[in-house]
């Protein structure tokens, strides 16, 4: 027998999922296509408009509003997320090829991330001269875009001394050299990108870990632990860090959209190909399809952070709090 | 790694499109790539400033018109191959002509071929190019377009071009100097050198790479830094930066282009002459020039550009005359109240549209707001989005916008200065002046040059009088390369301008 009150959940949860993908499909289509300009438009003395009305028919840019709107709700169903016009290929095979890169660099620094900023708030929670100056290292990464922290970065630690390479996602020859190195290649071009965009980040969570974990520390619960023989590093490894995660983990459902979003701003940097540079490219030439997915695509991952974040707070804290 | 002996780098702000210009064509770093791989049947010279521009042997060896010049008899060099080693034959010319007139590929240049009635083969390396009548520019439309390969691109129905572009860089087959390498999306293009290309001992170097760099200042240091070779568009200040360092070449060129104030002649602050020779007379162009382009652009008179056979040097720029420009106020019925101008129930007062993607129309958009200023005309700048900015020319929504034309060498200037154009064409401020339109039409059939050379001059002096347009400034380019890389010519044409020829000096 199923249990009518999971099935219930369920229920709500698929409904829920559904029309969170419909609005946002929507959102995105509407966005995309009320604003001005579309793909034909050309400022060309040597075409004719009348050209850029003919390849308007040509990419059935013509038909209705509520024509295009339905096809891209159908199109989504059938998994076909259209065509772009700029690069004249699957909408989904610009999105699958630039998604890898992208996908790499966020995953690095989103470890990166939570990395730095747990092992500070670890090493300096408790202590008040290690808190400053630790806050004192941090304040400025919270502070200055990431822009100039990159641009800083490539300067410093690509070209003035060349300890990572200044351009691109691999070398020029690293695919002919076998695939480990180009596996090692890869994550060599990836890794100073990663660390300026994870960078910023991390200052935020350690700032919201850090005054969490020396309550922690200062609480009952740790002082009974002491009184009950147990080592100051297992209190702060596993009673502190474990109470102090709540918020830094609840903060997952919004990195995650953001660094898919600074990732744009570290492509063009460091010349790394990538989702942000082709949704970029897409909206200067009004590629409405692929902005349309690509838009899409953005919400779902703010969706998949969230949902993402609710289960890990549920995992370290079943009660529904946040720790 | 690369040997970068033999190797030049070449750092470009956007990505190919594709391979196939019929379907990817429009931008310039496509076109770059394009013009290394596949053959043109002949090579436009950069020599328009002489004369009309002449063509080179390509693939076409000869050519001979009929005494109509309705008809062209092409000889195809014989003995240039495919890279899969097939013979270029008549039957792709043909193929290729098929292919841009077919309404189900678009292309955007299709009418360009309008006036070609049928290309015909005669043997496998001649052909007759059958035309619908005889016009100035029927070489060069002829030869827009490269020649595509038949026997590899046939394959596929034209219906199915536009939409997979993919299936071409798939079933790549080139004519070219190069012939592709690698493609790393987003990142680079090699070339390779193709070892069949017909032109003996080129090209001279093995690997060109075509370096996706984004940003500006990436291209700037690649480039001092020695990891990179060329680099195109430059601004005036880069230019003069760079033009001290001994291991940087600056190149300066001429552009096909000029920049403009365009005016709505359907409003009524704008419908009569003397105001818009005002406006003109109140601003200092050469401030502009000096001030955005450390003096490096020219002021622009005419939609025939200074650089261009066809420029009348008698025909001057409006100069800066603030006096003057009062007077030509008052005499078109302005009135000096409290420091502004007014006619009727308003004062002269607009809203200025420009580009905020283009810091140098921004800049001048606000420069010539102060300038105006000073004498009492009140102008608000917006700044639009490029998109929103076509649209609101598109529905005549504006009063004057600043803008820029790359134009060709036809000189046709029939896009924005001919009256069909207000419906279908460019003409957004609603400029009609029959004269000029009857010299328009008569210029697209008169072929022989002194008589083109006196009708162009008399339609300068037209449009100069009416400034439907204040004509700001003609820019030049500015390209720069290594000091090792040697024969670059960057000019209007292309920046790459037959890098077939290029070499790198040993070190």
């Amino acid at each position: 027998m199923v249990d009518p009150a999971r099935l219930s959940r369920g229920l709500r949860l698929v409904g829920g999922a559904l029309t969170t993908a419909w609005a946002l499909a929507t959102v995105a289509f509407f966005a995309v296509r009320l604003a001005p300009g579309d793909p034909t438009q050309m400022l060309d003395a040597s075409i004719p408009p009348s050209q850029a009305a003919a390849q308007s028919r040509l990419y059935g840019l013509d038909r209705s509003l509520s024509e295009q709107y339905g096809a891209w709700l159908g199109g989504l169903v059938t998994g076909d997320l259209g065509w772009s016009y700029d690069y004249r290929r699957p909408v989904s095979e610009v999105l699958g090829r630039t998604a890898a890169p992208t996908l790499l660099l966020t995953g690095l620094a989103l470890a990166l991330q939570y990395a730095v900023a747990l092992t500070l708030a670890l090493a300096a929670a408790g202590s008040r001269s290690r808190t400053r100056f630790v806050d004192a290292l941090m304040a400025p990464l919270h502070a200055v875009p990431t822009f100039w922290i990159g641009l800083l970065a490539l300067s410093v630690l690509a070209r003035r001394w060349p300890l990572f390479p200044e351009h691109g996602a691999r070398s020029l020859d690293a695919a002919l050299q076998g695939s480990w190195v180009a596996a090692a290649d890869a994550l060599w071009h990836a890794a100073l990108p990663a660390a300026v965009l994870g960078l910023g980040g991390a200052a935020t969570i350690y700032r919201l870990t850090v005054t969490r974990m020396a309550a922690a520390l200062r609480s009952p619960h740790a002082l009974a632990a002491r009184a009950r023989g147990v080592g100051e590093a297992r209190i702060r490894w596993v009673h502190a860090l474990r109470t102090a995660l709540g918020p830094a983990v609840q903060r997952l459902g919004l990195d995650v959209p953001a660094l898919v979003g600074g990732a744009l701003t570290i492509e063009v940097v460091f010349s790394r190909p990538g989702l942000g540079r082709a949704v970029h490219r897409a909206f200067l030439a009004r590629d409405i399809p692929l902005l349309a997915a690509g838009a899409f695509a953005a919400g779902l991952f703010v969706v998949a952070g969230s949902a993402l974040a609710d289960w890990l707070t549920n995992r370290l804290d079943p009660r529904g709090g946040s720790a | 790694m690369s040997d970068r002996s033999s190797t030049a780098i070449i750092l470009v702000a956007g990505e190919p499109a594709g391979v196939n210009e019929l379907v990817s064509g429009g931008q310039r770093a496509t076109q770059d790539l394009i013009d290394r791989l596949f053959l043109h049947l002949f090579e436009e010279q950069p020599d328009f400033r002489e004369g009309p521009p002449t063509f080179a042997p390509q693939l076409a060896e000869s050519w001979e018109w009929s005494p109509d010049r309705r008809r062209l008899d092409l000889s195809l060099r014989r003995g240039v191959r495919w890279n899969d080693g097939r013979e270029v034959n008549a039957g792709d010319v043909r193929f290729s002509w098929q292919a841009q007139t077919h309404p189900a590929v678009g292309w955007r240049y299709a009418h360009l071929k309008q006036a070609i009635e049928e290309v015909e083969i005669v043997d496998s390396h001649r052909l007759s190019v059958h035309f619908a009548h005889r016009y100035p520019g029927q070489l060069a439309d002829l030869n827009e377009g490269v020649i595509l390969p038949r026997h590899a691109w046939g394959a596929l129905p034209f219906a199915r071009w536009p939409s997979d572009a993919r299936w071409f860089l798939d079933h790549l087959v080139t004519n070219g100097p190069y012939r592709l390498g690698e493609w790393e999306p987003q990142q680079h293009v090699v070339l390779e050198r193709n070892e069949h290309y017909f032109e003996t001992g080129l090209p001279k170097i093995e690997r060109l790479v075509l370096r996706v760099t984004p940003l500006r200042h990436n291209r700037l240091h690649g480039l001092t830094a020695g990891s990179a070779d060329f680099i195109e568009q430059l601004s005036a200040s880069e230019a003069r930066e760079l033009a001290d360092n001994p291991e940087v070449v600056v190149r300066r060129a001429w552009h096909r282009q000029y920049d403009y104030i365009a005016w709505n002649l359907r409003d009524d602050a704008f419908a009569d002459v003397d105001t818009r020779v005002a406006l003109t007379l109140g601003l200092d162009r050469e401030e502009l020039v000096s001030a955005l382009w450390k003096g490096e652009a020219r002021v622009a008179v005419s939609p025939i550009l200074t650089s261009v056979w066809a420029y009348d040097p008698t025909i001057q720029p409006w100069p800066h005359a603030p006096d003057e420009a009062s007077r030509r106020l008052l005499d078109a019925g302005w009135r000096r109240q409290e420091g502004s101008w007014h006619r009727g129930d308003g004062p002269l007062a607009f809203e200025l549209l420009v580009n905020t993607a283009n810091p140098i129309h921004v800049d001048a958009a606000l420069l010539a707001k102060e300038q105006w200023a000073r004498l009492g005309i009140l102008v608000d700048v917006r700044r639009l989005d490029f998109h929103a900015l076509v649209e609101r020319l598109d529905r005549g929504d504006f009063a004057a916008a600043i803008g820029s034309w790359g134009i060709d060498t036809t000189l046709d200037v029939g896009y924005a200065f001919h009256s069909r154009s207000i419906r279908d064409g460019y003409n957004s401020g609603g400029y009609s002046n029959p004269e000029v339109d009857r010299r328009i039409d008569a210029l697209r059939e008169i072929t022989d040059l002194d008589e083109r050379r006196r009708e162009l001059s008399e339609l300068q002096r037209l449009i100069h009088e009416d400034q439907p347009y204040t004509f700001l400034w003609e820019p030049p380019r500015f390209d720069a390369h290594s000091a090792r890389l040697r024969g670059a010519r960057p000019n209007a044409l292309s920046a790459l301008f037959r890098a077939r020829e290029w070499w790198i000096q040993p070190d």
